[in-house]
Protein backbone atom coordinates (compact mmCIF):
# COMPACT_ATOMS: atom_id res chain seq x y z
CA UNK A 1 0.00 0.00 0.00
CA UNK A 2 3.22 2.36 0.89
CA UNK A 3 4.40 1.72 -2.55
CA UNK A 4 1.15 2.88 -4.03
CA UNK A 5 0.88 5.60 -2.36
CA UNK A 6 4.23 6.16 -2.98
CA UNK A 7 3.82 6.36 -6.75
CA UNK A 8 1.01 8.58 -6.67
CA UNK A 9 3.32 11.52 -8.52
CA UNK A 10 2.22 15.24 -8.61
CA UNK A 11 3.39 17.20 -11.47
CA UNK A 12 7.08 18.63 -12.16
CA UNK A 13 7.44 21.92 -13.53
CA UNK A 14 10.61 20.31 -15.78
CA UNK A 15 10.21 17.42 -18.76
CA UNK A 16 13.36 16.34 -17.11
CA UNK A 17 12.07 16.03 -13.80
CA UNK A 18 8.90 14.85 -15.58
CA UNK A 19 10.51 11.70 -17.13
CA UNK A 20 12.45 10.76 -14.36
CA UNK A 21 9.25 10.59 -12.13
CA UNK A 22 7.73 8.24 -14.83
CA UNK A 23 10.84 6.38 -14.32
CA UNK A 24 9.95 6.39 -10.91
CA UNK A 25 6.32 5.03 -11.27
CA UNK A 26 7.74 2.03 -13.23
CA UNK A 27 10.19 1.43 -10.49
CA UNK A 28 7.62 1.16 -8.11
CA UNK A 29 5.45 -0.55 -9.63
CA UNK A 30 7.46 -3.40 -10.73
CA UNK A 31 9.00 -3.27 -7.22
CA UNK A 32 5.24 -4.25 -6.23
CA UNK A 33 5.42 -6.62 -8.73
CA UNK A 34 8.44 -8.51 -7.33
CA UNK A 35 6.20 -8.38 -3.86
CA UNK A 36 3.58 -10.07 -5.29
CA UNK A 37 5.47 -12.82 -6.71
CA UNK A 38 8.08 -13.22 -3.74
CA UNK A 39 5.24 -12.66 -0.78
CA UNK A 40 1.76 -13.67 -2.09
CA UNK A 41 2.80 -16.25 -4.83
CA UNK A 42 5.66 -17.71 -2.62
CA UNK A 43 7.77 -17.66 -5.61
CA UNK A 44 11.07 -16.55 -3.25
CA UNK A 45 10.50 -21.01 -2.09
CA UNK A 46 9.64 -21.94 -5.68
CA UNK A 47 12.60 -24.43 -7.49
CA UNK A 48 15.72 -21.58 -9.41
CA UNK A 49 14.04 -22.19 -12.79
CA UNK A 50 10.51 -20.71 -11.82
CA UNK A 51 12.39 -17.88 -9.58
CA UNK A 52 14.80 -17.22 -12.31
CA UNK A 53 11.97 -17.11 -14.70
CA UNK A 54 9.74 -15.10 -13.01
CA UNK A 55 12.31 -12.10 -11.63
CA UNK A 56 13.28 -12.14 -15.46
CA UNK A 57 10.07 -11.22 -16.48
CA UNK A 58 9.52 -8.23 -14.29
CA UNK A 59 13.18 -6.83 -14.37
CA UNK A 60 13.07 -7.21 -18.23
CA UNK A 61 9.67 -6.09 -18.91
CA UNK A 62 10.58 -3.12 -16.63
CA UNK A 63 13.87 -2.32 -18.17
CA UNK A 64 12.02 -2.32 -21.82
CA UNK A 65 9.04 -0.04 -19.99
CA UNK A 66 11.94 2.08 -18.59
CA UNK A 67 14.30 2.33 -22.09
CA UNK A 68 10.82 2.92 -24.53
CA UNK A 69 9.80 5.87 -22.12
CA UNK A 70 13.33 7.37 -22.38
CA UNK A 71 13.20 7.39 -26.53
CA UNK A 72 12.70 11.20 -26.90
CA UNK A 73 15.79 11.62 -25.09
CA UNK A 74 18.25 9.47 -27.00
CA UNK B 1 -0.15 -42.83 -1.58
CA UNK B 2 1.43 -40.87 1.67
CA UNK B 3 0.97 -37.57 1.78
CA UNK B 4 1.60 -37.41 5.18
CA UNK B 5 5.42 -36.48 5.01
CA UNK B 6 5.68 -34.26 2.21
CA UNK B 7 2.94 -32.29 4.54
CA UNK B 8 4.10 -32.58 7.73
CA UNK B 9 7.00 -30.02 7.19
CA UNK B 10 4.13 -27.16 6.12
CA UNK B 11 2.05 -28.52 9.03
CA UNK B 12 2.66 -25.96 11.52
CA UNK B 13 1.49 -22.48 12.67
CA UNK B 14 3.38 -19.36 10.32
CA UNK B 15 5.78 -22.50 8.54
CA UNK B 16 7.03 -21.49 4.99
CA UNK B 17 6.27 -24.36 2.26
CA UNK B 18 9.16 -26.28 1.46
CA UNK B 19 12.20 -25.01 -0.60
CA UNK B 20 11.91 -26.00 -4.42
CA UNK B 21 8.21 -25.86 -3.87
CA UNK B 22 6.52 -24.71 -7.12
CA UNK B 23 3.35 -23.13 -5.88
CA UNK B 24 0.77 -25.10 -7.44
CA UNK B 25 0.91 -27.48 -11.17
CA UNK B 26 3.61 -26.95 -12.74
CA UNK B 27 1.18 -27.03 -16.19
CA UNK B 28 -0.50 -24.08 -14.42
CA UNK B 29 2.73 -21.99 -14.58
CA UNK B 30 3.03 -22.50 -18.13
CA UNK B 31 -0.32 -20.70 -19.12
CA UNK B 32 0.38 -18.35 -16.47
CA UNK B 33 4.10 -17.25 -18.29
CA UNK B 34 1.96 -17.23 -21.35
CA UNK B 35 -0.37 -14.83 -20.07
CA UNK B 36 2.22 -12.38 -18.67
CA UNK B 37 3.76 -12.63 -21.88
CA UNK B 38 1.20 -11.79 -23.76
CA UNK B 39 0.40 -8.93 -20.97
CA UNK B 40 3.71 -7.87 -21.85
CA UNK B 41 3.46 -7.39 -25.62
CA UNK B 42 0.43 -5.41 -24.60
CA UNK B 43 2.89 -3.30 -22.36
CA UNK B 44 5.08 -2.55 -24.54
CA UNK B 45 2.79 -1.93 -27.66
CA UNK B 46 1.04 0.56 -25.35
CA UNK B 47 4.17 2.43 -24.45
CA UNK B 48 5.65 2.64 -28.00
CA UNK B 49 2.46 3.97 -28.97
CA UNK B 50 2.57 6.42 -26.39
CA UNK B 51 6.35 7.42 -27.24
CA UNK B 52 4.76 8.39 -30.60
CA UNK B 53 2.44 10.83 -29.34
CA UNK B 54 3.03 11.82 -25.60
CA UNK B 55 0.86 14.69 -25.10
CA UNK B 56 -2.05 13.09 -26.74
CA UNK B 57 -1.56 10.58 -24.16
CA UNK B 58 -0.85 12.65 -20.89
CA UNK B 59 -3.71 14.93 -21.88
CA UNK B 60 -6.36 11.80 -22.28
CA UNK B 61 -4.68 10.59 -18.90
CA UNK B 62 -6.24 13.39 -17.06
CA UNK B 63 -9.06 12.21 -17.78
CA UNK B 64 -8.99 9.36 -15.97
CA UNK B 65 -10.52 9.21 -12.52
CA UNK B 66 -7.34 8.46 -10.68
CA UNK B 67 -9.49 7.81 -7.23
CA UNK B 68 -11.49 4.53 -9.10
CA UNK B 69 -7.55 3.68 -10.11
CA UNK B 70 -6.12 3.69 -6.88
CA UNK B 71 -9.07 2.06 -5.03
CA UNK B 72 -9.03 -0.26 -7.79
CA UNK B 73 -5.60 -1.14 -7.28
CA UNK B 74 -6.07 -1.28 -2.82
CA UNK B 75 -8.95 -4.06 -4.09
CA UNK B 76 -6.96 -6.13 -6.38
CA UNK B 77 -4.16 -6.40 -3.27
CA UNK B 78 -6.59 -6.61 -0.80
CA UNK B 79 -8.00 -9.75 -2.63
CA UNK B 80 -4.41 -11.55 -3.45
CA UNK B 81 -3.76 -10.43 0.84
CA UNK B 82 -6.90 -12.44 1.43
CA UNK B 83 -6.18 -15.39 -0.79
CA UNK B 84 -2.82 -15.71 -0.04
CA UNK B 85 -3.90 -16.04 3.68
CA UNK B 86 -6.38 -18.36 2.49
CA UNK B 87 -3.63 -20.46 0.98
CA UNK B 88 -1.16 -20.53 4.67
CA UNK B 89 -4.80 -21.85 6.21
CA UNK B 90 -5.40 -24.39 4.10
CA UNK B 91 -1.98 -25.59 4.58
CA UNK B 92 -2.31 -25.68 8.32
CA UNK B 93 -5.83 -27.61 7.75
CA UNK B 94 -7.80 -24.48 9.38
CA UNK B 95 -10.16 -25.09 6.09
CA UNK B 96 -13.11 -23.28 7.53
CA UNK B 97 -10.68 -19.95 8.37
CA UNK B 98 -9.24 -20.33 4.56
CA UNK B 99 -12.34 -20.66 3.20
CA UNK B 100 -13.90 -17.60 4.91
CA UNK B 101 -10.63 -15.60 3.40
CA UNK B 102 -11.65 -16.81 -0.14
CA UNK B 103 -14.97 -15.41 -0.13
CA UNK B 104 -13.34 -12.20 1.08
CA UNK B 105 -11.08 -12.40 -1.46
CA UNK B 106 -13.94 -13.04 -3.73
CA UNK B 107 -15.94 -10.06 -2.26
CA UNK B 108 -12.93 -8.03 -3.03
CA UNK B 109 -12.71 -8.97 -6.12
CA UNK B 110 -16.40 -8.41 -6.90
CA UNK B 111 -16.07 -4.44 -5.67
CA UNK B 112 -13.70 -4.21 -8.41
CA UNK B 113 -15.76 -5.19 -11.04
CA UNK B 114 -17.93 -3.15 -9.57
CA UNK B 115 -16.15 0.32 -9.46
CA UNK B 116 -14.55 -0.83 -12.71
CA UNK B 117 -18.42 -0.71 -14.06
CA UNK B 118 -18.86 2.72 -12.39
CA UNK B 119 -16.01 4.34 -14.44
CA UNK B 120 -16.56 2.96 -18.21
CA UNK B 121 -20.00 4.00 -17.18
CA UNK B 122 -18.68 7.83 -16.23
CA UNK B 123 -16.58 7.99 -18.98
CA UNK B 124 -18.99 6.55 -21.79
CA UNK B 125 -21.69 9.37 -20.30
CA UNK B 126 -18.68 12.03 -21.14
CA UNK B 127 -18.84 10.51 -24.64
CA UNK B 128 -15.41 8.82 -23.76
CA UNK B 129 -15.27 5.59 -26.18
CA UNK B 130 -12.65 3.30 -27.34
CA UNK B 131 -12.87 5.58 -30.84
CA UNK B 132 -11.91 8.70 -29.26
CA UNK B 133 -8.55 8.27 -29.41
CA UNK B 134 -5.58 5.72 -29.40
CA UNK B 135 -4.93 6.30 -25.97
CA UNK B 136 -8.32 5.17 -24.56
CA UNK B 137 -8.93 2.45 -27.52
CA UNK B 138 -5.94 0.96 -25.34
CA UNK B 139 -7.24 2.23 -21.95
CA UNK B 140 -10.45 0.40 -23.14
CA UNK B 141 -8.85 -2.90 -24.93
CA UNK B 142 -6.16 -3.64 -21.58
CA UNK B 143 -8.08 -2.72 -18.49
CA UNK B 144 -10.92 -4.92 -20.42
CA UNK B 145 -8.82 -7.71 -21.24
CA UNK B 146 -7.73 -7.49 -17.72
CA UNK B 147 -11.50 -7.13 -16.28
CA UNK B 148 -12.20 -10.40 -18.21
CA UNK B 149 -9.14 -12.09 -16.36
CA UNK B 150 -10.76 -11.00 -12.93
CA UNK B 151 -14.17 -12.45 -13.51
CA UNK B 152 -12.32 -15.77 -14.72
CA UNK B 153 -10.36 -15.61 -11.22
CA UNK B 154 -13.39 -15.05 -9.27
CA UNK B 155 -14.92 -17.77 -10.49
CA UNK B 156 -11.51 -19.68 -9.48
CA UNK B 157 -11.35 -18.30 -6.31
CA UNK B 158 -15.01 -18.42 -5.70
CA UNK B 159 -14.74 -22.49 -6.62
CA UNK B 160 -11.71 -22.67 -4.24
CA UNK B 161 -14.07 -21.48 -1.52
CA UNK B 162 -15.88 -24.50 -1.47
CA UNK B 163 -12.94 -26.83 -2.58
CA UNK B 164 -11.28 -26.25 0.54
CA UNK B 165 -13.66 -27.59 2.60
CA UNK B 166 -14.53 -30.75 0.51
CA UNK B 167 -12.26 -33.65 1.85
CA UNK B 168 -8.27 -33.81 3.37
CA UNK B 169 -5.80 -31.34 2.45
CA UNK B 170 -3.24 -33.79 0.67
CA UNK B 171 -0.78 -32.78 -1.58
CA UNK B 172 -2.87 -32.54 -4.77
CA UNK B 173 -5.56 -30.65 -3.13
CA UNK B 174 -2.97 -27.81 -1.94
CA UNK B 175 -1.55 -28.16 -5.31
CA UNK B 176 -4.35 -27.27 -6.76
CA UNK B 177 -5.43 -24.30 -4.19
CA UNK B 178 -2.06 -22.72 -4.75
CA UNK B 179 -2.73 -23.11 -8.47
CA UNK B 180 -5.37 -21.29 -8.62
CA UNK B 181 -4.40 -18.75 -5.96
CA UNK B 182 -1.29 -18.14 -8.10
CA UNK B 183 -3.62 -17.68 -11.16
CA UNK B 184 -5.62 -14.64 -8.84
CA UNK B 185 -2.29 -13.21 -7.95
CA UNK B 186 -1.01 -12.90 -11.77
CA UNK B 187 -4.10 -11.55 -12.16
CA UNK B 188 -3.69 -9.10 -9.64
CA UNK B 189 0.36 -8.21 -10.41
CA UNK B 190 -0.93 -7.55 -14.07
CA UNK B 191 -3.54 -4.35 -12.67
CA UNK B 192 -0.12 -2.95 -10.76
CA UNK B 193 1.46 -2.34 -14.30
CA UNK B 194 -1.90 -1.25 -16.07
CA UNK B 195 -2.37 1.21 -12.88
CA UNK B 196 1.13 2.77 -13.42
CA UNK B 197 0.96 3.08 -17.17
CA UNK B 198 -2.71 3.79 -17.35
CA UNK B 199 -3.24 5.82 -14.25
CA UNK B 200 -0.49 7.63 -12.74
CA UNK B 201 -0.44 10.85 -14.58
CA UNK B 202 3.45 12.71 -14.14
Amino acid sequence: MAATILSWETGHASSTGRHYAEIAVLIVAFVKVRIVLMEFIEVRSAPVILKVLAQAWAIGVCAVLIAIYGRPWW
Amino acid sequence: MNYGAELHSSKCRGCEPQVDHVPGEPGVWVLLFGDMLIFSVFFVTYAVHRGDNVDLYRQSQSHLNQVFGILNTFLMLSSSWCVANAVEMARMERTASSARLFRLGLLCGLCFVVVKCFEYGEKVRYGITPSTNEFFMYYYLFTGIHLMHVVVGMAVVGILSSYVQKGVIDARRLRNIESGASFWHVVDLLWIVLFALFYIAV
